[in-house]
């Protein structure tokens, strides 16, 4: 029996498990832990610390999280928010936040990387539902989750002034399962990158990213 | 040296352009190196230079570079 409901504090340790898990991909490659040079455990430090703040507009925010409980425990998660709803893009949010918590040194280590970022990196665009850090417990996949997750987050963030009209998400290019699933629930490829940078699978899961979206009811 | 010239400094050092003229309604898609990585340089570089630490909640009120020159008068003044 699977209930799906919006996250508590309570699931914080598991929403930062989610980001963590859906940023790897399916690999060992967390991008923060790599780009930052900082152990997953300190990041997850540096997550908790975020949380606390609760900022919405991002994925670091229990308020953006929908969770799946099976017998009585959290087995998925994922993220959801209007970007730039409230002015600034998800990414400089990210950015602030994670500048408030980072010790001067983890700043020193991402000099430089500007260049290789950007050769991967894509934008989201502003307006639309972005769907984040998706992620189902093995044993729990291919139950439809996902579906009925993103049902969640569509009313979730509707109201009587705002019906979704789009919805979108980023992967990784390797990540072939989320490329099926989404594929499978009505979701095209609409742009994607691929770095020929030598560097970028030291510091990602794969050399790409694609952006993919679903127009809603609400966006015919 | 006022705020404006100082920020207009760390901008030029931080985004790599020399001619770089800093403007209150200055955001990030005005400026070709201004991306996620070169923000938190930015805002870090900022503090150092102006001696100041910002909070969460007042970065995120930041709409643009006219709201960050607002900040820093009142945490240097």
């Amino acid at each position: 029996m699977y209930t799906i409901r919006e996250a508590k504090k309570e699931d914080q340790a598991f929403l930062i498990l989610s980001i963590i898990e859906a940023d790897k991909s399916s690999t060992n490659i967390c991008s923060y832990c790599k780009l930052l040079e900082i152990e997953e455990l300190e990041f997850k430090q540096f997550l908790h610390e975020i949380f606390e703040e609760e900022i919405t507009g991002f994925e670091f925010s229990v308020e953006a999280f929908v969770v799946v409980e099976h017998d009585g425990k959290p087995i998925a998660a994922s993220a959801s928010w209007i970007e730039s709803e409230e002015g600034l893009p998800s990414w400089q949010l990210r950015m602030v936040a994670l500048r408030t918590v980072l010790p001067a040194i983890h700043i020193t280590n991402l000099m430089g990387k500007s260049a290789i970022c950007n050769t991967i990196n894509i934008k989201r665009s502003e307006g639309t539902l972005q769907i984040e850090s998706v992620f189902i417990s093995s044993e729990h996949r291919g139950k439809e989750l996902l579906k009925k997750m993103i049902d969640f987050h569509i009313k979730l963030r509707s109201n009587n002034t705002n019906n979704i009209a789009s919805m979108e998400l980023l992967t990784y290019n390797s990540n072939l399962l989320a490329e099926k699933a989404y594929t499978k629930i009505g979701f095209k490829k609409i742009e994607y990158t691929t770095s020929s940078h030598e560097e970028i699978k030291h510091f990602y899961p794969s050399d790409g990213m694609t952006r993919w979206q679903k127009i809603t009811e609400h966006g015919n | 040296m006022e705020i404006e010239t100082k920020l207009q400094e760390v901008f030029r050092d931080v985004f790599q352009d020399e001619t770089l003229a800093v403007l209150p309604e200055m955001t990030a898609g005005d400026v070709d190196k201004w991306d996620s990585i070169t923000h938190l340089i930015m805002i870090s570089k900022v503090e150092e230079v102006f001696n100041v630490s910002f909070r969460l909640k007042e970065l995120i009120k930041l709409k643009n570079v006219g709201d960050l020159i607002t900040l820093l008068k009142e945490k240097t003044e």
